[in-house]
């Protein structure tokens, strides 16, 4: 950041604090009073169940604590006089009590909560001004409850934890890898080109997300990593996702992908402190079939030993059989047979959570890695988080959280690598010869284990809120943050010394490749609400707030070749040396304002405008207008309201735009510089870089939402029903550079029309509640329905795809959806063979087949908590009605032809030439999967167990992940499998990682 | 409880807040530095004028050894490949489609050489003090001239901008002559012989493409026997590029093979030692498998048109080397001038190395081979033989051998089965068509049904 822009920057804050400062100052300390004690127990009413971790305010003094795990709670200081308090727990409706506390005295109280599957009085955040009550929300507003997730599932990371738990948020993984990256997308695809990941928010200060760059991860040799596995699951209390423009209008130009907020740990005030500490084993395994390599010998491989010397001496058409991945050794760890040999995991957190009178505080550490089913991969964290809480008078408080994590991958060779052992190993032809290994077409797993890609990281986050309430009708919040990562990317290859030069002469001489990115995101965001009551019936509230976001990332990669030693391998040293340097920075602010009207707090009227401007297009700055309106009935408090089993019922919708801008300069016709040799020398030149487009503007998504959300049976139930209609306006859409003007790549053009609609449904429930029996089910349910609407005349079609042109945008159609190609055929269907024999690919008839994105998703978990002590958690999930293209099994069969099917001795001629055809029409396949994600059983020791080692609770939980799958999918085994981690469209199985399957252990002790 | 005027108040302020946001203050912060990137317009200044000079060469070096040499050549009877890219692989069968990759690569590099020096040459009509005389300007143009013929040898058709229609390869060739014409001028001008021989060749070359014979022998026998021009390439510390068929030779993924056409022995065989006694053509003596695992690749050594030639043959104990990642290849030379002028002389003509004949049998000479005393399409034949040896794997066979098919003299490109077997038979593809980017860029084309 250039220091003038710093200094403005800073001078924002500070104006802002300044404003809200002058305002009114927090009120002097009051003199000291006299104060007794509460205590309680907090227990369910149904089961007698003491309930842990049941948040207790005192009203109006904002004094607290949470219950321990005997549900028992202790607050000191409390101010004599009849106090209210309020007791809240998830899944339990709140409840409020009146006490009245003596001076110096103890006095008692004790809750029993009613089980409720829905909580219209629970705070939500985001999407909204300032923190609101569900009931008000007209949009939905999706929550995990973070911290009893990974209570009970086998969560490693975050993408673990988003998966399959929220209707209309889909993960999309891209390998079984250790630290490899996911896709998220929130219903559907609304965008061609801008890109379809959500924002991330951490604690109300936006970070960044998606997959990472790195070496060789651009042409899909390498998988990305997450940017998202700097962060401990475990610190994590809940997340809310709002799903589209509907709801993410005060986001503004970057939020029509949706918003995800991760809500951290917060200590409480007053609570003492409570120690927790855990610590997971495992290990994780292949746990998918491998596809089995064919080759029959002809008379020719037989009379050919030098290629063929497997088929010395067979007879004709004895088909050889192998399975190299499986078989040798080094290919995968488990390999080797032994309990000792499957990739390892564990993990240790330990953490501490607290507070005293004015403050709270939540501190945790953890260390923890897994080894993935390479041997040359693993996944590596160390992180920490720092939360404090500041109340010094009822008027004001602060908080700082902040988040230290350094996490370490090394990534193997995949997908499109010529030298990894997927590749070579699925297209390896038995009985052929091997330049190293073999059955492996290329490089083996010796080979390939020596790749050594390594990513090092550094994030810090850092947030800073300040809440104030000069006036019990005005609030103000102003949250400065930062998000900062430093990585460094290792390449490095060591000398040959065997001559063969197998990763080429360059790397032969040793070579040392480092890149290393420094990205920061910072943000700026006030908002200020006042409240108002118009008349007894009629409330008001008028929000408004400014969002200054800032990304900037720069980057240098640095190069040596021809290493003196293997040990003396920095780049300075190295014989050659090359540098490069990247940087790109990007700017939006953001001011809105919003009205929320509340009727007899039942009914509720929004309306908000947000007004976006943005360094995208360069110097030529220009204004974004996103509206919003929304609205919320609880029908159920009318007195009219009277229908059978439904105990509450809230009718919501919501409309509203937001938007997606593209990077920055991408309207600016451009030049990059480059260099050459001219003379011997080493001389500046400059290249095309970017061709432009001056007519560039923000694509804009339109949404509306209509649903309820009902409660059932005194609780028990509830179902969330939410409908969508997505519509993406002047979507920009990546159209090739035309090569004759000297540019080559791709310009971003406004010519899109994008629709996406389905509905959600979430249906939560305790079919069986008793005391020594507790049943606990949520199902999920989604569905999608995406078509490009129209490319406004100016294309016909996108057309694209790995290996083979498969997928398209086209209009009337969904996007990437998948087309196929088959074989020239008679009028009896018979191919049509040249006369060599060969089948004749029938390009002119392409044949759509089906969307490349799941159009409908079902989530189903059940808990059964048997004598409060055992519980048995599993989730399953579907996804459904996409496609996957199975290119390893084309190249299979058309070029490497170890396939059975072209091996088969009983197979005519024709049909062995339909399959070593380029058609794609067989290697096209349902991607439908049914997957027992998670199971876990756990059980907590009798308190009189954990005691005798000085623990309120100790838990041991034995957990599997990815345990059994059913799936339509006909390609090498796993559907989930994406070739560019990167890429939003490009869709395809190719040699790819499977899902592993994980089993670990665990105990977990609170003190 | 009603506070109206404390709202009020207060609205204001949220209001003001709003009207900073969209003024200069505020549009102090949304400013963003773009070190990257240098703008259009930014180009028409005299400081760059080097630069944009490195550029026009930079550019054309970046296409020249790939996609130009390698890819071209993929066509051709002088390579087979073990490329294991299957569409790239293709190319080596003359199969190919627009809408597959090679095409764009090969259409886009080529374009982007043309395009800068058509741009950069416009750039210099008033960014140059005296334009006419200064041999910036006449490196820009020529090596214009240069693009096109390139584009014209592997492209079946271009466009040269949005807005134009598509040009054959004869119209391709006439942009070029102009672009060679003014060039040629302002080098004379500007004293610098060396480019006005460049010059010379590229016209030459162009007039034998275009069959116009008076022509080349008018600027082919002007060229000095030994004038040279290199394209260079250098990996350094302070820059450059690699030879792109350096990496095609070496490490584990090698996939440059010598075509039997040009192998000194029988394909598949491990031992070809005593048969290489051509130093143009000399080739590891056993093949390896290579990035593809299934073609017997022979790599080449440095040919006649590489800097690291050294004459050597293997027959003769010799060492040839290998391609360098810094090994330069001759954009032009007086030995191709002579070459382009015996061709259109025909089997009768005379040049500065003598009769077609005389000129033949040095060559021959120069191969090891013995003389022979040929006359017409014999001769010719045997001179189209030497020109390939003289030229091997040096940018000009593609062009050679649509010019010889186009102008009738005989259809040379391989057919027949591949020498992959596996693969089948070699198609009929004689040149790159316009890639399916330009169709979907270009809002004047509509892609072929």
């Amino acid at each position: 950041m250039a220091p003038a822009q710093v200094r403005n920057f800073v001078n924002l804050g500070v104006a802002v604090v300044v404003a809200l400062a002058t305002m009114a100052l927090p009120p002097p300390p009051s003199a000291e009073a006299q104060t007794g004690t509460l205590r309680g127990q907090v227990v369910d009413a149904i089961t007698q169940r003491a309930l842990g971790g049941a948040q207790i305010d005192i009203e109006g003094i904002r004094r607290g604590g949470i219950t321990n795990t005997s549900g028992q709670y202790l607050i000191l200081n409390v101010p004599t006089g009849t106090q209210t308090v309020r007791v809240q727990f998830i899944g339990f409706r709140t409840v409020t009590q009146t006490v009245t506390v003596a001076s110096g005295e103890t006095a008692v109280l004790d809750f029993q909560l009613s089980q409720t599957a829905l909580q219209l009085d629970q705070i939500v955040i985001t999407g909204t001004a300032r923190e609101t009550q569900e009931r008000s929300v007209g949009n939905t507003v999706s929550r995990i409850d973070a911290a009893q997730v990974v209570e009970i599932a086998p969560i490693s990371n975050v993408q673990e934890l988003l998966t399959a738990r929220t209707p209309g948020l889909t993960l999309l993984s891209s390998s079984g890898q250790a630290g490899a990256s996911s896709k998220l997308r929130i219903r559907g695809a609304g965008s061609l080109s801008a890109g379809l990941e959500p924002v991330i928010y951490i604690d109300g200060i936006r970070v960044e997300s998606g997959t990472q760059n790195g070496y060789s991860t651009g042409n899909g040799v390498v998988q990305g990593t997450n940017a998202l596995d700097f962060i401990n699951p475990n610190d994590i209390e809940s997340v809310e996702t709002i799903k589209g423009p509907a709801a993410a209008t005060l986001y503004g130009a970057d939020a029509a992908g949706g918003v995800i907020q991760i809500f951290t740990k917060k200590g409480r005030a007053g609570s003492g402190i409570q120690w927790n500490a855990s610590f997971d084993m495992g290990y994780s395994e292949w746990a998918l079939d491998t596809p089995t390599n064919h080759w029959k010998c002809t008379a020719s491989n037989i009379a050919d030993p030098d290629i063929y010397p497997g088929c010395a001496g067979v007879a004709e058409n004895t088909v050889l059989t192998d399975d190299p991945v499986k078989r040798h050794p080094l290919a995968l760890r488990q390999n080797q047979g032994g309990p000792d040999d499957y990739a390892d995991l564990n993990t240790f957190n330990l953490s501490a959570r607290g507070g005293g009178d004015a403050f709270n505080y939540y501190l945790s550490y953890e260390n923890g890695g897994e080894e993935g089913v390479y041997y040359n991969n693993f996944s590596n964290r160390t992180s920490g988080r720092a939360n404090f809480g500041f109340t010094p008078s009822e008027t004001f408080s602060a908080s700082v959280n902040m988040g230290y994590a350094r996490t370490h991958v090394r990534m193997p060779l995949n997908n499109n690598s010529s030298n990894s052992i997927l590749r070579n190993g699925f297209r390896g032809r038995p009985g052929s010869s091997a330049p190293w290994e073999d059955g492996f077409r290329g490089f083996g797993p010796t080979l390939s284990n020596q790749y050594d890609n390594q990513t090092e990281g550094e994030r810090t986050t850092i947030g800073f809120t300040v809440n104030y309430q000069p006036m019990d009708w005005f609030s103000n919040r102003l949250t400065l943050g930062m998000d900062k990562q430093d990585r460094i990317n290792t390449l490095f290859y060591e000398i040959d010394t065997t001559g063969a030069q197998p990763w080429g002469a360059t790397n032969a001489t040793g070579t040392v490749n480092r890149f290393l990115p420094v990205s920061h995101f910072w943000t700026v965001d006030y908002s200020g609400t006042m409240t108002a009551d118009v008349t007894n019936d009629l409330g008001s509230s008028l929000s408004f707030g400014v969002q200054l976001i800032r990304d900037q990332y720069e980057s240098h990669s640095v190069t040596g070749e021809g290493l003196v030693a293997n040990n003396l391998n920095l780049v300075g040293t190295a014989a050659v040396t090359r540098a490069s340097q990247q940087f790109v920075e990007q700017t939006s602010l953001g001011v809105y304002v919003q009205e929320q009207a509340a009727w007899r707090d039942r009914l509720y009227t929004t309306v908000a405008v947000r007004v976006d401007d943005n360094s995208a297009f360069g110097s030529d700055f220009s204004l974004v207008v996103y509206p919003k309106a929304s609205a919320s009935y609880i029908i159920s408090d009318e007195d009219f309201f009277s229908v059978p089993h439904v105990d509450e019922l809230k009718l919501r919708t919501a409309w509203g735009q937001a938007g997606k801008a593209p990077a920055p300069f991408t309207a600016d016709r451009a030049f990059a510089p480059d260099v050459t040799v001219v003379g011997d020398q080493g001389v500046n030149q400059l290249s095309t870089a970017s061709y432009g487009n001056p007519d560039l503007k923000a694509e804009t998504g339109s949404e509306l939402e209509i649903g309820f959300d009902a409660s059932f049976l005194g609780g028990r139930a509830a179902l969330e029903f939410t409908y969508y209609n997505q519509n993406t306006r002047d979507a920009l859409v990546q159209v090739p550079d035309p090569p004759s003007s000297g540019f080559s790549g791709s310009h971003f053009v406004n010519i899109g029309e994008i629709s996406n609609s389905g509905f959600e449904a979430l249906l939560t429930g305790t079919p069986v509640y008793q005391r020594n029996l507790q049943w606990d089910a949520t199902l999920s349910f989604y569905t999608n329905s995406n078509e490009l609407v129209s490319f406004g005349g100016a294309l016909e079609d996108i057309t694209f795809g790995a290996f083979a042109q498969v997928q398209k945008h086209i209009e009337g159609y969904p996007l990437g959806g998948f087309w196929y190609v088959d074989v020239q055929r008679d009028e009896n269907g018979n191919p049509v063979l040249t006369s060599s024999g060969a089948a004749i690919v029938d390009y002119e008839n392409e044949v759509f087949v089906g969307p490349q994105l799941p159009t409908r998703e079902l989530g189903l978990s059940n808990t059964f908590t048997v004598m409060g002590n055992l519980r048995i958690f599993t989730q399953m999930d579907y996804k459904g009605g996409n496609y996957q293209w199975c290119a390893i099994c084309s190249i299979r069969n058309r070029i490497d032809r170890n396939s059975w099917e072209v091996n088969n001795p009983d197979a005519t001629p024709a049909e062995v030439a339909v399959w070593r055809s380029r058609q794609t029409k067989t290697h096209i396949f349902p991607a439908d999967l049914l997957k027992l994600r998670e199971v876990s059983l756990s059980y907590t020791l009798p308190g009189e167990w954990s005691s005798a080692f000085r623990a309120d609770r100790t838990t041991l939980t034995l957990s599997g992940r990815n345990i059994w799958m059913w799936t339509r999918y006909g390609g090498t085994s796993d559907p989930e499998v994406s070739f560019y981690s990167r890429s939003d469209y490009t869709q395809l199985d190719y040699a790819s990682t499977p899902m592993t399957r994980r089993f670990s252990a665990s105990v977990a002790l609170q003190f | 409880m009603i506070r109206f005027n404390k709202m009020l108040r207060l609205a204001v302020v949220a209001a003001g807040l709003g009207a900073v946001a969209t003024c200069d203050t505020f549009d102090d912060l949304l400013k963003v530095n773009n070190p990257e990137r240098i703008s259009e317009e930014q180009l028409n200044d005299a400081l760059l004028v080097e630069v944009l000079t490195n550029s026009v060469i930079g550019e054309f070096s970046a296409m020249y050894d790939d996609p130009f040499i390698w890819r071209g050549s993929m066509f051709t009877d002088e390579q087979i490949t073990g490329i294991n890219w299957e569409s790239t692989a293709r190319l080596n069968q003359r199969l190919v489609r627009y809408d597959e990759g090679d095409p764009d690569f090969m259409f886009s590099a080529i374009s982007a050489a043309r395009a800068m020096a058509d741009s950069v040459s416009g750039r210099f009509r008033t960014l140059l003090a005296d334009p006419g005389s200064d041999e910036r300007m006449a490196t820009a143009l020529i090596y214009a001239g240069y693009s096109h013929i390139i584009l014209g040898d592997a492209m079946c058709e271009a466009v040269f901008d949005v807005d134009e229609t598509i040009s054959s390869q004869a119209q391709i060739y006439e942009r070029g002559l102009t672009r060679l014409e003014d060039g040629m001028q302002v080098a004379g001008a500007a004293g610098r012989e060396d480019l006005v021989n460049l010059a010379r060749v590229g016209l030459a070359r162009t007039h034998l493409n275009l069959g116009n014979g008076s022509q080349v022998v008018q600027y082919a026998s002007s060229v000095p026997q030994d004038f040279v021009h290199w394209v260079e390439y250098e990996q350094t510390s302070d820059g450059g590029t690699d030879l792109v068929l350096w990496g095609r030779i070496n490490g584990g993924n090698h996939s440059l093979g010598v075509h039997p056409e040009f192998l000194n022995g029988t394909f598949g065989d491990k031992d070809l030692v005593t048969s290489q006694t051509d130093p143009r053509l000399q080739h590891t003596p056993s093949w390896s498998l290579g990035h593809n695992r299934l073609t017997r690749l022979y790599k080449p050594y440095q040919s006649l048109p590489f800097s690291g030639f050294n004459g050597e043959a293997i027959a003769s104990g010799g060492s040839p080397p290998f391609y360098e990642r810094g090994t330069d290849i001759k954009m032009a030379s007086g030995l191709e001038a002579l070459h382009h002028l015996y061709e259109a002389a025909g089997s009768g003509g005379t040049g500065p190395a003598g009769s077609t004949l005389d000129f033949v049998n040095a060559r021959r000479a120069f191969g090891g081979q013995e003389p022979i005393n040929l006359s017409g399409d014999a001769l010719m034949a045997e001179l189209r033989e030497q020109r390939a040896r003289d030229m091997y794997l040096g940018g000009f066979r593609l062009g050679d051998l649509r010019r010889w098919k186009n102008q009738g003299v005989g259809d040379f490109f391989p057919a027949g089965t591949h020498p992959t077997s596996e693969w089948g038979s070699y198609g009929n593809a004689t040149c790159f068509p316009l890639p399916l980017e330009e169709y979907e860029g270009n809002p004047n084309l509509t892609k072929p049904t």
